[in-house]
């Protein structure tokens, strides 16, 4: 009997044993790529962004960390509805303590709870807890979404034949949260674009009501709160959702940015893809607006003195190794004029006279026009008008922009080294070099760029 | 419930242990409580016929007892009575499953006939619901009838008892088909206290019916939906792959469901009769249907080739005993003529195997055939299985005109390269579940291939030391749990024969 009993606890508890490994290993491992390090830093968040797939790539914690030392995760998800966007909150607060959240209000009107499977990329990665069964529940309606949250091996389980390196060995994002874009994509414009002719209008959806479940939660917590409208081609009905959450923000007494009636973006260059996501050109822009008007308006604190620093600074080297070897697998043109947006780097773009890209509508002139951030490109009208070759040399450490036309040999110092920049054969694959402030080198591929040697 | 559902999970263990903590008189309450809210969960409104072929049949069977031989004259009064009695039971449980499962089929009948004829008249159909597990318990009630009346068993006193019987849970919805027997001696006398013995055995079995359910059959299944959901694309060697694919698929379906069942069972200190015994490895068709849900074609055998006349009045009349039997059997399957021709042809087979018996024995005399040699089987064994499979295409259809479209497309669609250049993993199963999907075939055919040469791998197992066991349990477990075809990306698809 006895050992009866032995054997057959010993069977229980090795298939738990082994069934805690093996879910962990078929589980899906994007919630960890994303939010994986937000539970180890989550005593040191001073910010939390929520909202959805707009703010994901609109918005770079470790930008704000660079420019500001604010410490900030970027929690929001993907299709992630207000409740959703609530409850993740919810859990998160469970960890962290921030003195400001910032939530974007897209999707206000919405009536709807779920933000179907997407919201696993924001509750897979919270362990076991009340308040994420309480958000489960929530949320969901069935025995089995609910169980699919829950124990997500019921999900997972059929992923045993995808199981790879990554699984064993999970890697971390290095974004806060954050998913930068390198792409661009001309988006047909929205029509409703005049805030004043758009009605203002109450409404009464579950989003409003979760949207006020938030700031009485953070006003319980003391919790600074600021809500935005990140901009996209918003319709109509976007326009008098953003027109009713200035209404609750007034109610509430919180901040409110408007960002579809400011003229942050440049909405030729800075959209990723047909939704109108943003890609690092416009997310730069936004979250730089966001890290002012924070530091202007907030108290939070700039922790690039402190104990923090170290962690963080090391966390942002690692964050720009990782931009930088994706800008080194673009491969087209466009995507890597917007890559090449990235304030830190120093580049070298040279125009071949017979490129062809000035002939498509001006889009190319806008994408490198983009570069400077409306620093006058003297030579460039130039040389598109007489179609000659143009260079454009950007030093950010020093801050100087160097351009020159046609193919005579350039001399400069750059913060790097010095470097001669003579024309040779035209070849199809580029071979010049960025340099950054921390020596870093990577590659540019594409169309039109010609071959340069530095010498 | 489905027997592959997170509620049965939860049903069976509290069932069981409730089970084992009542008195001894209170257990085949309990046990009747339980099966008639396992048959509930499925439509309270079903309660209503089981009750109704419960009771005709419980009285029946007593008043067939009680029909007095006296005198002469009474003793003809006597056999009429009986007779009478034995024809209201029948007549009345066949009527409720004709009014549920063949009404329409008959109208469809009725009304195509009407317009053959020029005969303006429209029956309607009816929008009736088929009852799960009504053929099962119909066929199970009828039984008891015809053996009390054959004086086989003597008639259930006790109405609970009698319940219980027909509406036992594990083999309620999709069999076994018990003989009474067998099964109302063992509920008369149930276990007082668990036997780890057969608690063992059937936790076991119950392993082994999910295996075959829910890794192997469902994900033949996906590759089988696939195909046979667009033969326009899916032609030629797509469909004879999912064709043999899909006799694998019924077999470990309707297999697997019945070993739960009896698994189940035996927990319950009850030991039900097997249904399945190896049928691929049969010889003939005869001898695979010998061995293909024993407890339907045993009482196919029983209750009707037998009261035929069986091969008692002659060749042709065994023939034509053979081809009723089987064309009934097809029917009981299904209300529509693809089920009969599929029945019908299982019945040719065997007509045309003992019509050509003398045949083949001369050809294996004068060609000096070993018979007996492990080729010669193999041979045969192949050839039983291809014609059976031929038939499961019948089955699997949804009508005689798309059957008869899919062996078309079999025949004059050529493109057995797909065998080889990876097409058959874009038929719902990618390269490595397609593997595993062979893999498990390969172990099931391992498995059935010692049974048949009676060993038993269970037996081999408990009698392995502790350690041995527990490794193979939580193998068994995490198998399922890991490659199982369940959870949310999945309808948990129910048993094939639940819609008989």
């Amino acid at each position: 009997m006895i050992r009866r009993v032995f054997w057959g606890m010993t069977t229980g508890v090795l298939l738990v044993l082994i069934l805690v490994r093996i879910s962990g290993l078929v589980e899906r491992k994007s919630a960890y790529q994303k939010n994986g390090d937000f539970m180890e830093q989550s005593e040191d968040l001073d910010v939390l962004f929520l909202g959805t797939s707009h703010v994901i790539n609109g918005v770079f914690p470790m930008e704000l960390w660079k420019e500001y030392g604010i410490t900030s995760y970027n929690l929001s998800g993907h299709a992630h509805s207000i409740p959703t966007s609530y409850w993740v909150m919810m859990n998160a607060l469970d960890y962290a303590h921030p003195g400001l959240v910032v939530m974007d209000c897209y999707r206000l009107e919405a009536d709807g709870k779920d933000s179907k499977s997407f919201a696993h990329i924001s509750f897979d990665s919270l362990p076991l807890s009340a308040n994420k069964v309480k958000a489960i529940w929530d949320l969901y309606d069935t025995a089995d979404e609910r169980v699919e949250y829950l124990w997500n091996f019921s999900l997972y389980h059929s992923r045993w034949w995808d199981v790879g390196a990554d699984d064993f060995v999970p890697v971390t994002g290095y974004e806060k949260g954050a998913e930068l874009k390198n792409t661009v994509v001309r988006v047909e414009r929205s029509d409703s674009t005049d805030a004043d002719r758009i009605e203002k209008r109450t409404i009464d959806s579950t989003g409003t009501v979760y949207l006020r479940k938030i700031l009485e939660e953070c006003r319980k917590r003391k919790i600074e709160v600021l809500l935005t409208y990140l901009p996209f081609e918003a319709s109509e009905k976007d326009w008098i959702s953003a027109g009713y959450v200035e209404e609750i923000a007034r109610q509430y007494d919180v901040g409110y940015i408007n960002f579809l009636d400011l003229n942050v973006i440049d909405r030729d260059t800075d959209y990723a893809d047909e939704s109108a996501h943003l890609n690092l050109s416009g997310a730069e822009r936004i979250t730089r607006y966001l890290g002012n008007y924070i530091q202007q308006y907030y108290d939070i604190a700039d922790h690039r003195k402190d104990k923090l620093a170290e962690q963080w600074d090391e966390d942002y080297r690692e964050y720009m190794a990782y931009k930088i070897q994706r800008i080194s697998n673009l491969e087209t043109l466009q995507n890597c004029l917007i890559a090449l947006t990235d304030p830190n780097l120093s580049y070298c773009i040279y125009v071949d006279d017979h490129a062809g890209i000035w002939n498509s509508d001006g889009f190319y002139e806008r994408l490198i026009r983009n570069l400077v951030c409306g620093q006058e490109l003297s030579k460039l009208e130039e040389a598109i008008r007489e179609g000659e070759s143009y260079l454009l040399l950007l030093d950010r450490v020093n801050g100087e922009i160097v351009e020159q036309t046609g193919r005579t040999d350039l001399e400069v110092e750059t913060r790097l080294r010095s470097a001669e920049y003579a024309t040779c054969q035209r070849e199809r694959r580029a071979e010049n070099f960025v340099s950054e402030r921390r020596r870093r080198i990577c590659w540019l591929l594409g169309k039109g760029i010609s071959c340069l040697r530095s010498r | 419930m489905l027997f592959n559902s997170a509620q049965f999970l939860i049903f069976l263990p509290i069932v069981i242990s409730i089970y084992y903590l009542v008195p001894r008189r209170v257990k085949s309450y309990w046990l009747l409580a339980a099966s008639y809210f396992f048959y509930m969960c499925w439509n309270a409104g079903y309660i209503v016929l089981i009750l109704f072929s419960t009771i005709v049949t419980y009285i029946t069977g007593i008043l067939i007892e009680r029909t007095q031989k006296g005198k002469k004259d009474s003793e003809e009064r006597a056999v009429f009575d009986k007779r009478m009695w034995l024809t209201v039971g029948i007549v009345l449980n066949l009527l409720v499953l004709f009014l549920f499962k063949y009404l329409n089929f008959g109208v469809e009948i009725l009304n195509s006939l009407c317009g053959r004829f020029s005969i303006s008249l429209h029956v309607p159909a009816f929008d009736l619901l088929l009852p799960v597990g009504i053929s099962f318990y119909t066929f199970q009630a009828l039984g008891y009838v015809i053996d009390v009346y054959r004086g086989e068993i003597h008639a259930e006193k006790d109405f609970f008892q009698y319940a219980l019987f027909l509406s036992f849970f594990p083999q309620l919805v999709a069999g076994p088909i018990e003989r009474s027997g067998n099964l109302l001696k063992q509920l008369s006398a149930l276990p007082d206290k668990i036997s780890f013995a057969k608690w063992k055995e059937g936790t076991l079995l119950i392993l082994w019916g999910y295996w075959l359910k829910v890794v192997l059959s469902d994900r033949i299944a996906i590759f089988v939906d696939t195909v046979y959901g667009d033969i326009d694309t899916y032609s030629g060697c797509f469909l004879v792959v999912a064709t043999m694919l899909f006799a694998v698929q019924i077999y470990c379906d309707f297999a697997g469901y019945s070993i739960i069942a009896i698994g189940t069972a035996r927990i319950l200190g009850i030991q039900l009769m097997e249904n399945f015994n190896a049928p691929y490895f049969a010889m003939s068709v005869s001898e695979f249907w010998r061995r293909w849900h024993i407890s339907l074609s045993g009482w196919f055998r029983d209750y009707l080739y037998i009261p035929l006349g069986g091969n008692r009045r002659g060749r042709i009349r065994k023939y034509l005993n053979i081809l009723v039997t089987f064309g009934v059997s097809g029917l009981w399957h299904g209300a529509d003529w693809s089920y009969v021709v599929w029945g019908l042809l299982n019945g040719s087979y065997q007509v045309a195997g003992d019509l050509f018996m003398p045949v083949r024995k001369w050809f294996a005399r004068i060609l000096e055939i070993r018979t007996q040699s492990i080729s010669h089987k193999l041979l045969k064994m192949v050839t039983t299985f291809l014609l059976v499979d031929f038939a499961w295409i019948f089955f699997r259809a949804s009508s005689v005109r798309e059957a008869l479209r899919i062996i078309w497309k079999m025949v004059t669609v050529h493109n057995v390269w797909i065998l080889l250049d990876g097409s058959l993993y874009t038929c719902g199963l990618e390269r490595k579940n397609f593997h595993l999907m062979l893999l498990c075939i390969v172990l099931v055919l391992c498995a059935d291939w010692y049974k048949r040469r009676g060993i038993k791998i269970r037996e081999i197992l408990v009698l392995q030391d502790y350690w041995a066991q527990c490794l193979v349990v939580v193998v068994a477990v995490m198998g399922l749990l890991l490659f199982g075809i369940w959870g949310v990306e999945y309808d948990a698809s129910g048993f094939i024969y639940f819609q008989f």
